[in-house]
């Protein structure tokens, strides 16, 4: 799932300070999941809002609603027209539904985002939330059993690791952080396959990543035919 | 329709014994053993447990009272490996052998007992017996690895006793003589009166050996001199640990473990015997090292309490357990770690999660804890009216301690409470609803950590006051305006004091706003 934090309140109170009518909008999947965007955030949120606002001696007023998603479409349709009565939007969701939210409504209504979108990651515990894949868009988990050089490895080495592990398998770029290619290493000595390290990764090919150019899915057969006759 | 058969996993003195006394209330019990012997230690080591008849006797008793009863299953070999549902149905899957096998039981008790680490090249107190038939002097060091069990000073005790009749020289060490059992206080009594040394002892003892005899170097604590002792035999208490196995089973149970590993940990709320899930049961020595007469309680207790469960849940739920919205629900398993009592399974088809009424204690810990507030409990209590202080507080601890200290008491602050099923069920926006409504200061009081009839239920409280705090110092409220306290339900001065010192606190503060 993508995984977000909360942006500091008061960086989010000053987006919204001009505005009169705001809209806080939550998002009931990934970040629900992350507890950062979902209905109970909503509510803390807007609960802290009104208090500050009142506190400065602002007539603002603010509305919630959280809906099921905020990367599609038909999910925010039916909250276009609330959203266009209000003057700023504050979106709770990750960056994909913070846009897709101000590409549906007016232009003049501004989307402020309340998260700052960190990663694609899983829950390593309750609370504990880890990056697992870059979206690099040519996926190695076979050729090193299941671990990602990629996202796991803090320079993202291909041929790993480098020389900078410490003594208990920890990345030098942070000691809290296990070394990717330490991982790699072990599991494949656990197998009996460390011959397969010997093989030399080619350098990858990063324009089909999500860091270049905006990335695209296409699936012709999975395209609307639009009845035209 | 309930199950009302119970799972005995354990063949030992404790599980046999539950077996016989739920029989005798004619309730069907299956018992499980991972060996084919049944027994448990009381078969395999009868030098342990000294018993008026020979421990072989006292199984072989046991197990021909549950074979005439008729309706208790013996299963040797045989395996517990998954287990899901909740109490009245918990599907259970078997292994004996090569065979796998299902079914559902309506209780389960945890009867594995415990086994005896010994000492490297030491004697155990149990093998003096035989060890010790000729010599001269023996000598029993007790509590070498702190605090003495009571198994181990029993069997101290008993062999002090019979090898000192047969007019062995007889010196205990000991650090601590605990004598909290059934019939250790006489016993004590009488190996002192018969002439058995007891020397209390400082620090770790030094054990060397010397011309085939044992020298024992340790501090003396009444004369706090260093003392050499001689003897021909030593024996020194050993260390008792869980099974084999236990850690496994409690994870695969989910019930919690205390840090030895034992089951169950000490909470004043619940019964000895009883574990974090409504229907599992520890009896014996799986639970704490314990004296045949204290399995012996135990057995009682847990044949006890699987009746009443089983009458209780013939009714319905015990409780009126909240409710998911399956729309709103993320499926993100927050609830499913976080229940206390392991009331929440997975509904696949609806992609939710669901609560398992029967084994669901209503604390709303889930409540507190999901992010979608997809889960409601209208427990019909009326919101608080506006008031000064607006205080949240659990109906077992705090509630009661003010509804005893409003009945004595006039000089409190204007407070008005709303009363919880726990600590852990009041959520982050719940807290900011009343400061957006004008309270001065907000209360929570919970049971104290530790003691919570939820288990964690004021852990998850304070942890989220930390959160509430921060949010309102974020928005310009001093975080002190928010208390999080811990009392028991006896404790009105605590209350009274603290409710006071919050109210004169938040006085000062406003006062001293309005001077500056």
């Amino acid at each position: 799932m993508i995984v977000a934090e909360q942006k500091p309140f008061l960086e989010v109170f000053e987006f919204v300070k001009p505005y009169n009518k705001v809209l806080v909008l939550g998002c009931g999947t990934c970040v629900t999941v992350c507890s950062a965007g979902g209905q109970k955030e909503v509510d803390t949120l807007t609960s802290a809002l009104v208090m500050k606002s009142e506190d400065e001696g602002l007539k603002q007023e603010f509305l919630q609603d959280t809906i099921e998603r905020q990367c599609d479409r038909e999910f925010i349709e039916p909250l276009v027209e609330q959203a266009n009565a209000c003057d700023a939007v504050i979106s709770m969701a990750c960056g994909a539904g913070v846009q897709l939210l101000a590409e549906m409504i007016d232009s003049s209504v501004r989307v402020f985002p309340a998260l700052n979108t960190k990663f694609i990651g899983y829950t390593r515990e309750q609370g504990v939330w880890m990056e697992n894949c870059r979206g690099c868009g040519d996926c190695v988990l076979h050729l090193t059993y299941g671990i990602c050089p990629v996202s796991r490895c803090s320079k993202g080495l291909m041929n790993g690791p480098c020389g900078g592990y410490s003594r208990e398998g920890k990345c030098e770029v942070d000691s809290e952080v296990d070394c990717g290619w330490i991982l790699i290493f072990n599991k494949l000595k656990k197998l009996g396959k460390l011959d397969e390290l010997k093989k030399i990764m080619e350098p990858k090919d990063w324009s089909l990543a999500s860091t270049g150019m905006p990335g695209k899915v296409e699936r012709k057969d999975l395209q609307l035919i639009e009845d035209d006759a | 329709m309930n199950s009302e058969e119970v799972l005995i996993i354990g063949g030992g003195y404790a599980g046999l014994t539950t077996a016989v006394l739920l029989a005798v209330s004619g309730i069907r019990s299956t018992v499980i053993d991972k060996n084919e012997r049944f027994g448990g230690k009381l078969a395999e080591f009868d030098r342990i447990y000294k018993t008026e008849v020979e421990p072989r006797k006292v199984v072989s008793d046991l197990l021909e009272k549950c074979k005439d009863s008729g309706i208790v299953e013996l299963l040797g070999n045989t395996k517990l490996t998954k287990v899901s549902g909740a109490a009245g149905d918990f599907k259970c899957a078997f292994s004996t052998g090569d065979e796998k096998w299902l079914q559902s039981f309506g209780a389960i008790v945890l009867a594995t007992g415990s086994s005896l680490k010994l000492q490297d090249g030491l004697l155990g107190i149990q093998d003096l017996e035989e060890a010790a038939r000729d010599a001269k002097h023996v000598g029993i060091i007790l509590s070498s690895g702190g605090k003495s069990s009571i198994v181990q000073t029993q069997a101290a005790l008993d062999r002090a006793c019979s090898l000192h009749g047969k007019g062995v020289e007889m010196t205990v060490l000991y650090q601590q003589m605990r004598v909290a059992g059934p019939g250790l206080q006489p016993l004590y009594d009488k190996a002192r009166a018969d002439g058995v040394v007891f020397i209390r002892y400082a620090g770790k003892p030094s054990i060397s050996k010397s011309d085939g005899d044992f020298e024992v170097e340790f501090v003396a604590e009444e004369v706090g001199e260093r003392v050499r002792m001689r003897c021909g035999v030593l024996a020194c208490e050993g260390e008792e640990v869980p099974s084999a196995g236990a850690k496994d089973l409690a994870e695969m149970l989910r019930i919690n473990i205390d840090g030895a590993g034992f089951f169950q940990k000490e909470n004043i709320y619940m019964y000895q015997v009883g574990t974090c899930r409504r229907g599992m049961f520890a009896a014996g020595s799986c639970r704490k090292p314990s004296t045949l007469e204290e399995a012996v309680s135990d057995a009682y207790s847990c044949a006890a309490q699987i009746k009443e469960m089983f009458a209780e849940l013939r009714d319905g739920p015990p409780v009126k357990a909240p409710s998911v919205d399956s729309d709103a629900c993320a499926f993100c398993l927050t609830c499913y770690r976080a229940c206390p009592h392991r009331a929440i399974g997975f509904d696949f088809e609806k992609r939710a999660v669901r609560i398992f009424e029967n084994a669901c204690y209503a604390c709303g810990v889930c409540i507190g804890e999901c992010p979608a507030r997809a889960i409601k409990l209208e427990n019909g209590k009326p919101k608080p009216e506006r008031a000064k202080i607006v205080a949240f507080f659990c109906q077992h601890s705090a509630s009661e301690t003010y509804k005893k200290l409003k009945a004595k008491e006039t000089n409190l602050p204007d407070i008005a409470v709303r009363e919880v099923n726990c600590s852990g069920t009041v959520e982050v926006p719940d807290i900011l609803e009343a400061f957006e409504q004008g309270a001065d200061g907000v209360v929570i009081g919970g049971c104290h950590k530790g003691s919570c009839r939820s288990l964690t239920g004021s852990h998850y409280a304070e942890k989220r006051s930390m959160r509430i705090k921060e949010v309102i110092e974020s928005v310009g409220l001093e975080p002190g305006r928010l208390e999080m306290l811990f009392v028991s339900d006896v404790e009105t001065n605590e209350l009274a004091n603290a409710l006071r010192d919050f109210g004169r606190r938040l006085e000062g503060r406003s006062n001293g706003e309005e001077e500056s």
